[in-house]
């Protein structure tokens, strides 16, 4: 019987500090979405099963390749021959950069084994090729 | 006037209690319109310029190479890309030093090199030489 009596305590979860919580989510969300800057050329990226996740953006580039033969650095076009430079002084200023290859399924070897040269006389030579999950 | 002398001083207060409810709605907001979009790819080590050849013994080269059709010819044996995986498996098996060297002909799509890579990775094949 005694039981009884203790049952009817009334138990409340306090709120008072929800919006706190929900705005510290806020700010998270806020912080961890980064705007692209840029958009690259137009390509259908070829698929792959053993893909690996790029860590951080940070020390990544992109250097996409359309089924044109077009290659475009940072929202600009170059020669192939001009990759050299471009990667050598990004290399310097980041000594973990990651090159990141976005290349179309179209695109001749000719073409990425080029980039290839480029990037080892420029001594990139971390290389992520961008594929779509199957 | 003299109403408002009668009741002294008044409180104003901006409601609270529906705070939670708007940070809630920004919240969902935010949640929707991020696109954690994670870049994925396969990950390769270029070999450096500086670097000088190394001589193998050719028992420890797998040739692999990809004519302009996409066809695959693996130590001269034509194969097809999805049984790729099972052979270097076995090779690998055999001789643990294996390591496979992949050659594209410049008019191969970049498509077929990928899956070739793809399958090579599959296989966990840790040393990968990409020939020019």
């Amino acid at each position: 019987m005694r039981f009884k009596k203790k049952a009817k305590m009334k138990i409340a979860i306090p709120t008072a500090s929800m919006p706190d919580i929900v705005f510290m989510l806020i700010f998270f969300f806020m912080v961890s979405s980064v705007l692209r800057t840029h958009e690259g050329l137009a390509i259908v990226m070829p698929k792959a099963k053993q893909i690996e996740k790029l860590e951080s953006k940070v020390h990544v580039t992109y250097i996409w390749v359309s089924k044109e033969g077009m290659i475009s650095i940072d929202g600009r076009l170059f020669q192939v021959q001009s990759i050299r430079n471009i990667m050598y002084e990004k290399r310097v200023a980041d000594p973990q950069l990651i090159v990141s290859i976005r290349s179309d399924e179209l695109v001749n070897m000719e073409i990425i084994s080029k980039i290839h040269f480029e990037l080892r006389q420029a001594d990139a030579l971390a290389v992520n090729y961008s594929t779509r999950a199957i | 006037m003299s109403l408002l002398k009668k009741n002294g001083v008044r409180e104003a207060e901006i409601p609270s209690s529906s705070l939670a409810d708007i940070a809630f709605l920004i919240l969902i907001f935010f949640m929707v319109a991020t696109t954690i979009d994670m870049d994925k790819g396969i990950g390769i080590v270029l070999p450096s310029a500086m670097d000088s050849e190394i001589e193998m013994s050719r028992k420890n080269i797998t040739n692999i190479l990809i004519d302009p059709r996409g066809t695959v010819l693996m130590d001269d044996k034509e194969v097809e890309i999805k049984e790729i995986k099972a052979l270097v498996e076995t090779l690998q098996a055999q001789n643990p030093k294996m390591v496979f060297s992949l050659k594209a002909h410049p008019r191969t799509k970049y498509r077929i090199y990928i899956e070739v890579l793809d399958q090579l990775k599959q296989a966990k094949t840790r040393v990968i030489s990409i020939a020019e």
